[in-house]
């Protein structure tokens, strides 16, 4: 065999997936259709109406008073940019204080409360979603033994138990956290309470099957002599478990705390006082320049939630 | 004395779980929370009874009379499904190009040379490009598809193109930070011998780096398609003819058995394509 067909053989001995190939192929299918079959309007963006909209909003809806007469006072292409940016400037730091500083403080506060509380709840149900904790007959074998044939009841029992945590977590994430909120604040009387258990639902479940998975992952050898010295399944995954897996189960925290920064922002959009609130009520009173004030300080605090988030997460990893 | 063969990065363990319970009880002070909001008021206990009652009975059916010509509940549960899937479809279809150029330039190998004796460096306009294009994606993620979604409807009106384009712009962000941290954490190996055999930095990044990444930098952008369902959804509260808009309007007119058909239908959809993409991971992986 020569170089070539040598090339020729490795290239179709390549992995290769038919399923793969399928989903990518209905993909492309969609998309293509989304964008000619008339779902999607692409040329609506271009028409002349909406161009005069764009350069109506961005020259003058969206910049405050002051920086638009700040531009008109002075002569030259130059001198009016610097006018405007200077003027945007003060204007943009006077605006961010008072109301709006407390709206993104609450913005803040609520992905702290409820990234907390979906931790809470991840941790609850990870002993049920990890398969080497529930499992039916041999706990903290890796990978979890499914077989339940020779169990008693409570081994169906547990096994049944570990089988609804999962449904449990994967419906918690399936609804949309802005749809739970929408539902929650129609029921409540606090719009906070809404906002927050939303977030709670949502990212609970993710966490509940993310904290799972860590804990199957986990070297199990600590915890099977915990279990063979005679502690029960749960004190041996806190007792020998939970230390081992806390840098993971920080990082995923983490992760969904930046997640529930971007999404307070908007859940205000259904009464809570938080950014988007405001973002809103500016919106419909036609203060635009405000509206992408808000906009930019939301935007801002999620940067620094990432920021945050990136450093704790760094932290974790390279020591862990 | 025994010490732990792995003491905590941050502190004591006990410490770190009081530091968060501590600033979620912080966080409940400033939100002025109290535990008496989380009981329904008489009206609220009402529509609360009304719709659990409803959820248990989902419609299989409209609940009131609808016009002549309306379709079929069924027919009309298919086509905002159907709506959702291609307005996330579409989404994804710039988000994923958008997003995998965007983490090439943010990521530190493509802009990576290798200089004489061997020593691997960044030079200055390669690294102002790379920071830029970082600065740009954080901005693009920053601010979520539903305020990019106001953002359009203050700005020029929103559409279907419009609300495409407020989805694909987040999504363009955050694939491009998971996919230059792909990128850099690829193995250089065969990049780098392609760079001593001579090959052009393009070349030797697109065939010993991006062949690589690109298989998990896929992977990942099944899941963004799941995210990107939920969020068409989403934006159907916003007038987007996608499944979000059916529960609004049913919501509104108070015909809870329908709003639970679609929201279930909603859920369907959602695991369906949660269990295609872990499916399309497992085999990329």
């Amino acid at each position: 065999m020569n170089r070539s067909e040598q090339v020729r053989a490795l290239h179709r001995s390549r992995p290769k997936s038919r399923f793969l190939r399928i989903a990518a192929a209905v993909f492309v299918a969609l998309a293509v259709y989304a964008w000619l079959g008339g779902t999607v309007e692409a040329g609506e963006l271009f028409t002349q109406r909406r161009a005069d909209n764009l350069w109506r909003f961005l020259s003058r809806d969206a910049l405050p008073k002051e920086s638009r007469d700040a531009a008109a006072a002075v002569d030259g292409i130059a001198a009016k940019a610097w006018a405007t940016l200077t003027s945007l400037a003060a204007w943009a730091l006077h605006g961010s204080q008072g109301r709006n500083m407390h709206a993104a403080g609450a913005t803040l506060a609520l992905a702290v409360l409820a990234s907390v509380l979906a931790a809470a709840v991840g941790l609850a149900l990870a002993p049920w979603t990890a398969r080497t904790i529930s499992a039916a007959q041999e706990p903290f074998e890796s990978g979890g033994r499914r077989d339940i044939r020779r169990g008693g009841a409570a081994a169906r029992i547990r096994s049944a138990a570990g089988s609804i945590a999962r449904l449990i977590c994967v419906l918690m994430r399936a609804i949309p956290e802005y749809i739970l909120a929408f539902l929650l604040g129609a029921t409540l009387p606090s719009p906070a309470w809404a906002a927050a258990l939303a977030l709670v639902i949502h990212n609970g479940g993710i966490l509940g099957r993310l904290f799972g998975e860590t804990f199957e992952n986990l070297d199990q050898r600590p915890a099977r002599a915990w279990y063979a010295a005679g502690s029960p399944r749960l004190t041996t995954a806190i007792g020998a478990q939970f230390p081992a897996a806390m840098p993971r189960l920080l990082t995923y925290f983490f992760t969904r705390f930046e997640s529930c920064v971007r999404e307070s922002t908007i859940l205000g959009m259904l009464g809570f006082v938080s950014l988007g609130h405001w973002i809103v009520q500016e919106r419909a009173a036609g203060h635009y320049d405000e509206m992408l004030l808000l906009v930019m300080m939301g935007a801002f605090i999620v940067i620094i939630g990432d920021f945050v988030s990136w450093i704790a997460r760094t932290i974790v990893r390279r020591a862990a | 004395m025994i010490r732990p063969k792995r003491p905590f990065p941050i502190g004591g363990r006990g410490a770190t779980l009081v530091a968060l319970a501590l600033a979620a009880w912080l966080a409940a002070l400033w939100l002025d929370l109290e535990l008496s909001g989380l009981i329904p008021r008489e009206s609220g206990r009402i529509l609360g009874r009304d719709l659990l009652g409803a959820a248990l009975h989902p419609a299989l059916n409209y609940q009131t009379d609808v016009p002549p010509g309306t379709p079929a509940f069924g027919m009309k549960i298919a086509g905002a499904l159907w709506t959702t899937i291609l307005v996330a479809a579409a989404a994804m279809s710039l988000a994923l190009p958008a997003g995998l150029a965007l983490g090439a330039l943010s990521s530190d190998i493509f802009w990576t040379r290798v200089a004489s004796g061997g020593r691997e460096r960044v030079g200055t306009a390669g690294r102002m490009l790379q920071v830029g294009a970082r600065i740009f994606a954080s901005v693009l993620r920053a601010v979520h598809e539903l305020l990019w979604a106001v953002f359009f409807l203050a700005a020029v009106g929103l559409s279907s193109a419009s609300a495409v384009i407020a989805i694909a712009l987040p999504f363009t962000g955050v694939i491009a930070k998971v996919t230059s941290e792909l990128f850099d954490e690829a193995p250089r190996g065969p990049w780098r011998a392609l760079r001593l055999a001579g090959a052009r930095p393009g070349a030797a990044w697109a065939v010993g780096i991006a062949p690589t990444a690109l298989a998990d930098a896929l992977a990942y952008g099944f899941y963004r398609f799941e995210c990107a369902l939920r969020s068409a959804a989403v934006l159907g509260f916003f007038g987007v003819p996608t499944i979000g808009l059916a529960v609004a309007q049913s919501f509104e007119n108070l015909q809870y058995g329908e709003m639970w058909t679609y929201l279930y239908s909603l859920v369907a959809l959602v695991l369906i394509a949660e269990r295609t993409s872990a499916a399309a991971r497992r085999r990329l992986q």
